[in-house]
């Protein structure tokens, strides 16, 4: 579905991109995570065809994405940014509405499109409301409706969904039902990818992970494959433990007891 | 959280797409009905504007007479007020409208594309620019009967304003685009640049201008539809034109835009294209305004508020909405100007400032109560 080919991207003088490759087919999850200043925001907007990479190929579906008109990518993926705050008072139908530019659609089919994301992303009774006076996991669910209203008249299986830290701001309640969200999305086919700060919901939310430090990939792959208590601690430099509960199928990552 | 798992099991067929359906045809009605109410506001208004004035004619002989001339019956000594009409009221009347029209949406464009409610058309140079190049034409026509290359004074500072607007936005434009990209951030940053350079310029003319250059440049700052003819309404009626047609077609993508530059591209808008289009034509429309009626305040900033507060934020409804409010508005605000003192008239730049500085005052303090971003 996508696949990355040593990304290179140098700003200011400092290498934010080094070489990073990896692929991640159809239907896939995917977290990317690191620590702060990792180049993971950086690599999202690389895969959102928002930058010029210094040097490397970056496909969608079999495309260069750079080789893409704008349109066409727009109908291929869609991208929830942290930003997103709206300066006007829009309502939530309104904002939800815009996703579904890229394809000309007729009033009735706008209408369907925006009926079923509403739906699904539970903002059904938002829909009347101005935008500004949502709450951040509201005005989040919204953002995330127009995100589907976007990519809904097309091939899910074909589209991913991007997402830059959808849970900063959120409180554990609104993060636990976007994350339901999220799985009931991957259910439908759709890729995702999502760049998390909380590695527990990293882990929690996606089948695989991208782990950046200081531009390099440090590991790719899929969760269970890999030695996260030892990736981890490397990554962040601190000692880290995987820890299991019965019922919960993502491992949890804490601090190591037995350095407290 | 329930529900959302009972969601993810059902199918997909019986979502409520009619509540959204319901609810957008309902915000559209409202908007025709809105839109139309303006627009027979903006032609009662032009029509009550056509009457008044120190030589009153009652509305319904002002359209007889417009018929008649239409027809080709009017007589070939015109009766005093038709003479008045057709010769002065007519096309000062529609002047009024054509600017307030430009004025309008040029505002409520350049509030979009800089995503902010409170930009100014003033804000990328345009009118301190058209100053300047106004103020200089002034300077060296003092005198009303001078003439320069079979030019009319009252023309060559058109001429010149047309210019000096032009010329200080194709700097601001020029400077905020580095590599095809034009930061609108920059745009803004360089608009305040530009505007204090032209500033300084029309300062410099000031002060080296005696006590008549000083008058005409002061009252033009102050702005008069008072040079109108049906030449100049041709003109800036084919301008003014030509740039509503090309701004309400970006209405769509403007939406867009106002979630910001990064978003607009995802949903694959060409927003580079957009931001041309935009600062072109509104431009155009600002400075073909200025030229011939000087500095008119106010009106690109009040007016695309007051479109939002009464049909939303969608370009497509605030655009056609500021044109018409804005046309109304500066009718009626010409008719004050010139009614107020009569016989003398009160510059219309005055009359706009006083009625927008209050309300630019009330939407500021109402800022404080909305969540803000």
């Amino acid at each position: 579905m996508i696949s990355a080919k040593n990304l290179n991207l140098k700003l200011g003088g400092k290498q934010i991109l080094d070489e990073v490759s990896f692929t991640i087919s159809r239907g896939q999850t995917t977290s990317i995570i690191g620590p702060n200043g990792a180049g993971k925001s950086t690599l999202i907007r690389a895969l959102a065809g928002d930058l010029k990479l210094d040097r490397g190929e970056l496909s969608l579906d079999g495309v260069r994405i750079s080789a893409l008109s704008l349109r066409a990518l727009a109908k291929k993926r869609a991208v929830v940014m942290q930003d997103t705050a709206v300066p006007f008072s829009f309502i939530a139908a309104e904002v939800i509405g815009l996703g579904t530019a890229p394809w000309g659609l007729s009033e009735a089919e706008s209408s369907d499109t925006l009926g079923n994301v509403a739906w699904l992303t539970d903002v059904e009774h938002l829909l009347q409301q101005d935008i500004r006076t949502l709450s951040g996991g509201e005005r989040q669910r919204v953002q995330i409706a127009r995100a589907l209203a976007q990519l809904w008249p097309g091939d899910r299986s074909r589209q991913v969904l991007l997402l830059d830290e959808p849970l900063s701001a959120l409180d554990i309640g609104q993060q636990q039902r976007l994350l339901k969200l999220f799985e009931m999305l991957h259910k439908r086919g759709l890729t995702i990818i999502s760049v998390m700060h909380d590695m527990n919901a990293a882990l929690q939310s996606s089948d695989h992970i991208l782990l950046l430090k200081e531009g390099q990939l440090l590991a790719a792959g899929a969760t269970k494959d890999l030695n996260l208590a030892e990736l981890l601690s490397r990554a962040f430099e601190t000692p880290l433990e995987e820890h299991r509960r019965a019922g919960l199928e993502a491992p949890l990552i804490l601090p190591a007891t037995s350095e407290l | 959280m329930t529900t959302t798992q009972a969601k993810s099991e059902a199918s997909l067929q019986k979502k409520p797409a009619q509540q959204v359906s319901e609810l957008l045809a309902g915000l559209q009605r409202k908007r025709k009905w809105m839109l139309s109410l303006f627009a027979v506001g903006a032609s009662m208004s032009w029509l009550i504007a056509c009457g008044l004035g120190a030589f009153e004619i009652a509305p319904e002989r002002v359209l007889t007479i417009i018929f008649a001339k239409l027809q080709g019956s009017l007589p070939e000594e015109l009766p005093a007020d038709a003479a008045v009409l057709l010769g002065i009221r007519l096309p000062r009347t529609l002047f009024a409208l054509v600017i307030g029209a430009g004025l309008g949406v040029a505002g409520a464009v350049l509030q979009g594309l800089f995503r902010n409610p409170l930009a100014d058309p003033g804000l990328i140079g345009v009118s301190s620019g058209a100053a300047a190049g106004a103020v200089v034409m002034l300077y060296f026509t003092p005198n009303m009967n001078t003439q320069l290359a079979g030019l009319s004074a009252d023309s060559l500072t058109a001429a010149g304003a047309l210019l000096g607007g032009l010329t200080s936005v194709f700097f601001v434009y020029r400077l905020s685009t580095r590599a095809g990209y034009t930061s609108t951030v920059s745009m803004l940053l360089f608009g305040i640049a530009i505007n204090t350079i032209t500033g300084a310029g029309i300062g410099v003319f000031v002060y080296a201008a005696d006590e008549a250059r000083l008058r005409s440049i002061t009252l033009w700052m102050m702005g008069s539809l008072a040079s109108a003819d049906w030449r100049a309404l041709a003109l800036t009626s084919c301008v003014t034109a030509a740039c509503l047609f090309s701004l309400l077609r970006i209405a769509e993508p403007l939406n867009a835009f106002t979630l910001g530059e990064a978003q607009a591209v995802h949903l694959g808008i060409p927003v580079s294209t957009l931001k041309r289009k935009a600062i072109l034509w509104c431009t155009l429309a600002v400075a073909v305004g200025v030229a011939f009626s000087g500095m008119i305040g106010f009106i690109g900033l009040v007016i695309p508020h007051l479109s939002r507060l009464i049909l939303g934020p969608d370009h497509r409804a605030v655009l056609p909405a500021s044109a018409l409010l804005g046309a109304a508005l500066l009718v009626l605000a010409d008719t004050l100007a010139r009614t107020v003192v009569s016989p003398a008239e009160l510059p219309i730049g005055l009359v706009t400032s006083i009625i927008g500085a209050p309300f630019l005052i009330f939407l500021l303090m109402q800022k404080k109560e909305v969540t803000s971003t």
